[in-house]
Parts: structure tokens; C-alpha cells; sequence
């Protein structure tokens, strides 16, 4: 029997996510896999992944209880960006307040604005309440509360839990490439030196980014699943290869929405179609239309919309259901609440 | 507010029909709209009446019944509904094929491996059986039986969701009650004038046949084929798909009902396009939708009245349509719901989704005042590629075809299709993978069971299926078949679910 070998290279994090999640789910008989390290991790600080993090482990039968202390893993509920007039922003991964009646939060906190000076929309956000707290409140009880949460990793730890996951199940890890390993049915290159992310022929190249905490994370995991979604012979996946483009390029104009919307001196000037959607929808009524392949989840987008100074009009019509006064009450009480639950966390 | 803000200012809509389209659009703004303060008025006719067709459904339809507040034994027995789990296709892959499209999962992925691959690698074993053998709502469709599904993700009751079909002509006034009792001020009469405002070309009232003048800031054309505000008054265009869904007349005819009450809808293929079966509590409403180019409405009408199962209880309706859509669903202050602003035929219950899809749209962007160009461009986009992503869907029932045995089917199986579908036919015909999309009304299982349905085999499976012994595999499609038909064995008989509830209509 001939065996399908794919060569996977990049940095040792960049390698381990692709070649963990490959080792479970794509390898098997007749199928070889190897990890070339072929570059250094040299970037700075913690390793941010996103809250599909938890989906991606659990799908290659690593749960993340098991990496979270020996990668020094803390929980992330927002991811920090930086924006055009030198400052930042923080993404939270969850909504603002709780939705009612298929209305989202921030339609009834502009409609409150209105009436008396509230505190600001950020305040109503229990993400970010515990991403800015002191402490950080275990897995156990985050699992708890209603917010999504990434995990920040030691970036060598966790590069090398996975490769070592990825070794157990029958990859094998090599430090640089040979001439022979290049010959491999399909090299994938984890790190970003192509422009764009492509699939063809023998090469496969991710073009993870990085400018985003979690982003480069996103990328080369979805990259994976992407991948081992449309598993196909190596040499006969023509249409696979360019579904599997097609994806990861939807997704990257989504990224550069999201780029341009940070750093752009003026947002309703930008020239992306997508965005200037999403810009002039939310100037007008707030909704925030989305598109498919998403990357980044309303409330984030809500955060850099916010940030960057365009707000809306006008509120849904819909939030006018709730009289004035239940409606100042309901923001009041929120905030009550997010303030204690960050308290009781605080204190556990 | 000034004078000339408060004229733009939105705070009067007016339907214009009452039809499906127009009471549930009426229900929808009163229930949700209606404590703002919007005044919401309805004009229909009696006199030219409503298509009268359109009985059964998708799943979403119950989203939207609970958002407005529609208790559902109440509704069940007004419009003498019974419940419906799929689509049962008959002779569409090859003449004598039958497959049902449930509203659910077939078996369940292993190992990140879509469990449509599993059973392609041993389809035609022995024992191994059809693909909708592994769906709980096919079988329990063909046992006649249903029961709601559960919430427990973990349980194969979980793994469906239910539709409703029932009686088009309840339906409206059912959905009229309930607006009525929100606030929906009704007018009975036919519109013969539209003023429009000469600068803006924007709707600012209507004339009715006995010299009643209504104005309104929004108009809503709910007024069928017709397309009174956005055709006639506004010419907003129109996209004809007829390139691909040919399907141009349709005859109705309903008839007594016979054997027991399916929880299904049947669209059975004929010679050049296909007739339905829906089993209501009363009667079962059947159609034959077929293409004027390659059938005349008397051989229609022939392969209709000789293929009904009961006897006949009403003269045969013909209707007319082109499929399509209009280009601008939403044009100055007139939105386009139903039948006005297109149909792609009746294959697969798609037009009183696309309503619903209408009416949630446009509440969610409702416009404070005339100053709505952002969410107007919106609201086409949103809307166009529901319909477009429909239309492919569609398309694909009658080009994903053997059928070479009239001129309608050897033109169907060989047309061209449009790019984005036949994009996908490649990539699932190569190794079984499906595109996925994140906005749109069919998902991945739907287009597994109508590609497999119709024989669209992928020529071969994901390789990492081989990853697992044979005789494991085996052993497991055995378990989960036993598994689903026991859990289906348990369900309720159909009819006795309807009885026990009190869902049953109370005998005129
Ligand atoms: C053959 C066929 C089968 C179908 N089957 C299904 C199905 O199974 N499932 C599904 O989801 N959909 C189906 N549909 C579509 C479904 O019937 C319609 O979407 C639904 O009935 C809505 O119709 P409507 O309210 O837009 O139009 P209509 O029912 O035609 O209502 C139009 C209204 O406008 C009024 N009107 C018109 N002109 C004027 C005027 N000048 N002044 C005042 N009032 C006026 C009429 O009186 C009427 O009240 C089918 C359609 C056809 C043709």
C-alpha cells in the first residue's frame, strides 16, 4: 500500500496546533505525518486562543483542563487590539448585557442614553468586567457564568504539549527539513510568509496573522479542521483545494474588515464592501449584517465599532416595547449584577 | 419634532393584501411593533380573493408562531394542521426511487467524519439499507408516528425538528384573529389609485373602490401575483429564473382524505415537472406543478384528478407564475412580501419561509423615518441571497437527475446551471464533501439527503472512513438503525398525538 505523507512546518506552536489536530484526525493507515520545526517562536508574551479553542481540544481528544496548568494557561474574555489614533480596544468575546426579546442590549442602552445619562456601554460587559479584574476566576467557575473564554498559553509550553500530543499519535516531530521530507505529498507551511492562504498543487500554505491577539491561533486551527473537513487523496482533491482557498480567503477579507475598521482614519470612508456595511447599518439603526465566514462575533465587532467613534442614529424600534421606567431599572440592575459577579468572583 | 420631521417620521404601515403574506406580516408588526405605537392597517378583497394555496411548511414557521405569542394546539386545530417531518420525493432520481428530506440528522459524524461517508463506503451491503434509514424523522415519518423533539442534546430525540401543514384558507384568517386582537385595523375594499409624492416617487396613499383614501408612511404590496405597489405602481423589475425552474402553472385540487394521517408531504416527479400530496385533518390538498413549454394544462389536469387518492372535493384551480424574484424586494417606502415579491416554486415549501424571512428583515430594520437608504440596501441584500441560495437549492432537485424519459427531464438533466451550484455538485460528487455556508435556508444535511436521494453518489469516500475495521462499522450502522427504529416504534401514532392534545379541528 503507498502512503500519503504530509510534511507540516513552521514555528513549534505554529506546527503543534496543525500537527495535533492532523494526528487525530486525518492520520491513520496509509497516511504519514511529519513536523518540521523550522523556525523559532520569537514572539513576545502569551499565546492567545480564541473561544473555539475549547471545541477545537475537545475534538482531538486533548481537553484543555489537561494543558491549562502545565502551559500556564489563563483565561482570556477579550482580546486587546490596537487602533488608528494609538490606542486600544478590547474585543469582548460575549454580548453586552443579555438580549430581550430578540432585541440585543446595546438597541435598549442607546434608547436609555437618551433618557438619562448612563454609564458607558462597556460597563455593561460581564466579559469585560473579568478580563480588566484582578484575579481571574478559575476554569470551573467560568465554565459557569454566561461569557465565552479564550486561554492565554505559555507560547513554548503549549507548542510543545502539542507536538508531544501530535508524537503520541503517530506524527513524527523533526527539528529543520531535509531535501527528502520536501518531497512530501503535501507540505503545509504554518508561518506567515506567504500573502495569502492557498491551497495547491503539493503546497498548502496558512499565512497566519497575527496582529490580533488570537487571530494567528484562529488561523492555523481552522486551517487544520478545515483541512481534515475535506480530507480527499492527496492527488486527486482538485475541488477540495479550491473549496478549502475559497474558505480561508472569505475568512482573511473578513479579518481585513476588521483590520481596516481599527485602523482607518475615518470608518465610514473605507472602500471594503463588507465593511462599509457593517459601518453604515450600525451608523443607521445599530444592527451590525453579517457575512458569512465570519471571524470575529458581533460583540466584538460592536467593541471596535464603538471604538472607533461611529454609533448609531437611532435605536431599534423594537427596544421601545419597554416602558422608560422598567427600562431604566432592568440597566440598573445589570449593572448591579455584573458588578457583584465580578465581586464574587473576585472573592472565590 | 418640526412639522416636516414629523411627516417623515414612520409611524403607519399599510398592508395591502390578506392573504398568508399580508396577515402574518400584520401579525408580525402588531405583536411586535404594535405597543410602540405603530399603526398598522390591512386592505384586502374579497372579491379577488387570496391564491388559496400554500399548506405546508419548514420548521422556522414555529419559531415565528412562538415569537408572536400563536399557542400551538390552538393553531394546530384552527387551520386543521397536522404535523410534518420531511419531504417524501418520489421518482425524481429514477422512476420508481423514493427518498424523504426530513427535517433532521442522518446518524451521527465519528471522529470528525460526516456519517453520510460511512454509509457510502458500504451501501448495497446487505442489511446496510437507504441513507434516510438512519434519519429518526424518516422513519418515524413512515410509521405514520410523531412526537416533539427533546432538548437534550445527548438523546436521538433530539436529532429533528417538525414543520406544520394545513389548510391555506384557515391559516389567513387564523393569523387575522390574532393580529386584530393586537391592534391590525382591517379594510375591506379594492385599491384602484396609488397617489405617489411627485418629488420622492414615495407611496403616500391608496384610493379604495368605494373612494376611501388611506394614507401611510410604509407600505407593504402583500398583494400575490398581483404586485400592486411594487410592480405596478413603482416597476421594480423583476429577475426571471425560469432559465432554470420552468415550472410555470400549477393545478390545484383537494380531495377526501384516505388511509392514515402522514406526518409528510409527498412531491411525487411526473412528466415534465411534479405534484404534491399534503394530508391535512380534513382532506389532503394535492397539485401538479408543471411547465406550460412541455405539458398542457389538460394532460396536467388528467395526471392530477387520475392519481388522487380520495374523492375529488372542489373543481380544479389553475394558476400561473414565473419563477424569480423582484429586483428591488424593498423600493422607496414599499416592501415587497410574498407572492408580489417572488416565487420559486412550490418544491421544497420555500415561499412562506421566504415570507417570514421578509417580515423578520424588516422588523429588524425597521426605519424611524423616509431617510432609510442604508437599511433598504440592506434589507435587498439580505433578502437576494435567501432567494438565490433557495433558488440553487431548487434547481438542484431537477438537475440531479437519471431521468431521461420525456423532453422535460433530458432539458432539466443537461441545462447549465448557475456557477455556485454546479461549484458544489463538484466538490460533493468528488469525495462527499459538502460546501457549507453561514446565511442561508438548506444545510449541510439537507443537501446530503436530495445528492443521495438522487442517486449524486460521491465516487468515492473520505479516506480517513478505511481508518476502521469493516465489521466495527458494520456492527455500529446496525446498532444506530436498531437504535433510531425503536425510538421512532415508541413515538405516538400521528393522529392520536393531534387527538390527545387537543389539536384536532372541532367538526363543522
Ligand atoms: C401552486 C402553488 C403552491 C404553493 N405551495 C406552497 C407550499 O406548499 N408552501 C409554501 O410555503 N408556499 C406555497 N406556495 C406559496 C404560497 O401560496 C404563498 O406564498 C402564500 O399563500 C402567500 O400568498 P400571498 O399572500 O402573497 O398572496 P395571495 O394569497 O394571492 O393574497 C393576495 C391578497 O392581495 C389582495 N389584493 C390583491 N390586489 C388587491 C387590490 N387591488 N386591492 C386590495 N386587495 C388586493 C387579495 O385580495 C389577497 O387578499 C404555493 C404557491 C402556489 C402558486
Amino acid at each position: 500500500m503507498s502512503v500519503e505523507r504530509i510534511l507540516v512546518y513552521g514555528s513549534p506552536v505554529q506546527v503543534g496546533i496543525v500537527g495535533a489536530y492532523l494526528s487525530s484526525r486525518w492520520l491513520g493507515p496509509g497516511r504519514a505525518l511529519e513536523l518540521a520545526t523550522t523556525v523559532e517562536d520569537n514572539a513576545a508574551g502569551p499565546f492567545v486562543t480564541r473561544p473555539s479553542v475549547h471545541r477545537f481540544h475537545g475534538e482531538m481528544g486533548l481537553p484543555i483542563d489537561q494543558l491549562f496548568a502545565p502551559c500556564r494557561g489563563s483565561p482570556v474574555l477579550a482580546a486587546a487590539a490596537q487602533t488608528a489614533d494609538g490606542g486600544s480596544v478590547q474585543l469582548p468575546f460575549s454580548a453586552f448585557g443579555v438580549q430581550r426579546g430578540g432585541v440585543e442590549f446595546h438597541q435598549y442602552w442607546l434608547r436609555a442614553s437618551r433618557l438619562s445619562e448612563q454609564a458607558d456601554l462597556t460597563d455593561f460587559s460581564l466579559s469585560l468586567a473579568l478580563q480588566n479584574a484582578a484575579h481571574k476566576p478559575p476554569l470551573a467557575q467560568l465554565a459557569q457564568l454566561p461569557v465565552e473564554f479564550g486561554i492565554a498559553f505559555d507560547r513554548a509550553a503549549y507548542g510543545n504539549a502539542l507536538l508531544s500530543f501530535a508524537k503520541a499519535g503517530g506524527a513524527s516531530v523533526v527539528e529543520g527539513v531535509n531535501e527528502q521530507e520536501r518531497d512530501a505529498d503535501l507540505a503545509i507551511q504554518c508561518s506567515p510568509d506567504a500573502s495569502a492562504p492557498k491551497w495547491q498543487g503539493q503546497e498548502l500554505s496558512i499565512a497566519p496573522e497575527s496582529d490580533i491577539p488570537g487571530l494567528e491561533w484562529h488561523h492555523l486551527s481552522s486551517a487544520a479542521r478545515r483541512f481534515a473537513n475535506l480530507a480527499a487523496p492527496l492527488s486527486d482533491c482538485a475541488p477540495e483545494q479550491a473549496e478549502w482557498t475559497r474558505l480561508a480567503v472569505a475568512e482573511n477579507e473578513r479579518v481585513a474588515d476588521m483590520r481596516e475598521l481599527l485602523s482607518i482614519d475615518d470608518p465610514l470612508k473605507s472602500s471594503r464592501p463588507a465593511l462599509q456595511r457593517k459601518v453604515e447599518v450600525f451608523a443607521a439603526c445599530g444592527r451590525i449584517p453579517t457575512e458569512d465566514y465570519e471571524v470575529f462575533t458581533p460583540p466584538e465587532w460592536l467593541a471596535a465599532l464603538w471604538a472607533r467613534g461611529v454609533s448609531p442614529r437611532r435605536s431599534d424600534r423594537m427596544a421601545e416595547r419597554l416602558p422608560d421606567a422598567q427600562l431604566l431599572d432592568w440597566l440598573d440592575q445589570l449593572r448591579g449584577q455584573i458588578a457583584s459577579l465580578t465581586r464574587q468572583v473576585q472573592a472565590a | 419634532m418640526g412639522a416636516n420631521e414629523g411627516k417623515q417620521a414612520i409611524n403607519r404601515v399599510v398592508v395591502v393584501g390578506g392573504g398568508t403574506a399580508g396577515w402574518m406580516t400584520a401579525a408580525g408588526l402588531a405583536s411586535m411593533l404594535g405597543p410602540t405605537g405603530l399603526e398598522i392597517t390591512l386592505i384586502e378583497s374579497e372579491a379577488i380573493g387570496v391564491v388559496g394555496v400554500g399548506e405546508a411548511t419548514l420548521p422556522h414557521i414555529k419559531n415565528f408562531n412562538d415569537t408572536i405569542g400563536v399557542n400551538e394546539a390552538e393553531f394546530m386545530a384552527a387551520t386543521s394542521a397536522t404535523f410534518k417531518l420531511g419531504i417524501e420525493f418520489v421518482n425524481w432520481g429514477r422512476k420508481g426511487d423514493s427518498y424523504i428530506h426530513p427535517f433532521g440528522e442522518f446518524g451521527l459524524p465519528n471522529a470528525g467524519v460526516a456519517f453520510h461517508q460511512y454509509w457510502r463506503k458500504f451501501a448495497g451491503q446487505p442489511g446496510v439499507g437507504a441513507l434516510d434509514e438512519y434519519s429518526l424523522p424518516v422513519i418515524a415519518s413512515r410509521l405514520g408516528k410523531f412526537q416533539p423533539p427533546d432538548d437534550d442534546p445527548r438523546s436521538v430525540m433530539s436529532t429533528y425538528r417538525y414543520a406544520y401543514q394545513f389548510d391555506a384558507l384557515q391559516y389567513a384568517p387564523f393569523m387575522r384573529s390574532h393580529a386584530e386582537a393586537r391592534g391590525v385595523t382591517r379594510m375591506e375594499g379594492k385599491v384602484v389609485d396609488v397617489a405617489l409624492e411627485p418629488e420622492s416617487g414615495r407611496v403616500t396613499a391608496l384610493t379604495m373602490d368605494d373612494g376611501r383614501v388611506i394614507e401611510g408612511d410604509l407600505f407593504v404590496d402583500c398583494t400575490g401575483f398581483f404586485g400592486l405597489l411594487i410592480e405596478k405602481t413603482l416597476s421594480a423589475g423583476y429577475d426571471d429564473w425560469s432559465e432554470w425552474l420552468p415550472a410555470d402553472r400549477a393545478v390545484a385540487v383537494p380531495c377526501e382524505s384516505a388511509g392514515p394521517l402522514l406526518p409528510y408531504t409527498r412531491a411525487t416527479a411526473r412528466e415534465a415537472g411534479w405534484s404534491w400530496r399534503i394530508p391535512l385533518q380534513h382532506r389532503t390538498g394535492n397539485g401538479h406543478v408543471y411547465s406550460s413549454q412541455f405539458l398542457s394544462d389538460d394532460a396536467a389536469c388528467d395526471t392530477l384528478l387520475g392519481g388522487l387518492e380520495g374523492e375529488r372535493l372542489a373543481d380544479p384551480r389553475f394558476l400561473r407564475f414565473v419563477t424569480g424574484k423582484r429586483r428591488k424586494l424593498w423600493s422607496r417606502n414599499v416592501v415587497a412580501i410574498g407572492l408580489s415579491g417572488g416565487f420559486l416554486e412550490p418544491l421544497e415549501s420555500t415561499s412562506i419561509y421566504l415570507i417570514q424571512e421578509g417580515i423578520t428583515k424588516l422588523l429588524e430594520l425597521f426605519p424611524a423615518d423616509q431617510h432609510c437608504d442604508v437599511e433598504v440596501a440592506e434589507y435587498n441584500r439580505w433578502m437576494d441571497l435567501q432567494f438565490e441560495r433557495v433558488r440553487d437549492f431548487l434547481i438542484m432537485h431537477y438537475h440531479a437527475t437519471e431521468r431521461d424519459d420525456s423532453d422535460f427531464w433530458n432539458h432539466m438533466r443537461t441545462m447549465t446551471v448557475p456557477d455556485s451550484l454546479a461549484e458544489r455538485l463538484e466538490l460533493f460528487t468528488a469525495h462527499g464533501h459538502v460546501s457549507a455556508y453561514d446565511h442561508g435556508l438548506f444545510l449541510v444535511p439537507s443537501w446530503v439527503a436530495v445528492l443521495i436521494g438522487q442517486r449524486v453518489l460521491p465516487s468515492s469516500v473520505d479516506a480517513r472512513v478505511s481508518g476502521q475495521a469493516d465489521a466495527e462499522v458494520l456492527r455500529h450502522l446496525a446498532g444506530l438503525k436498531g437504535h433510531m427504529e425503536k425510538a421512532a416504534g415508541s413515538m405516538e401514532d400521528h393522529a392520536a398525538y393531534l387527538a390527545r392534545n387537543n389539536m384536532m379541528r372541532a367538526a363543522a
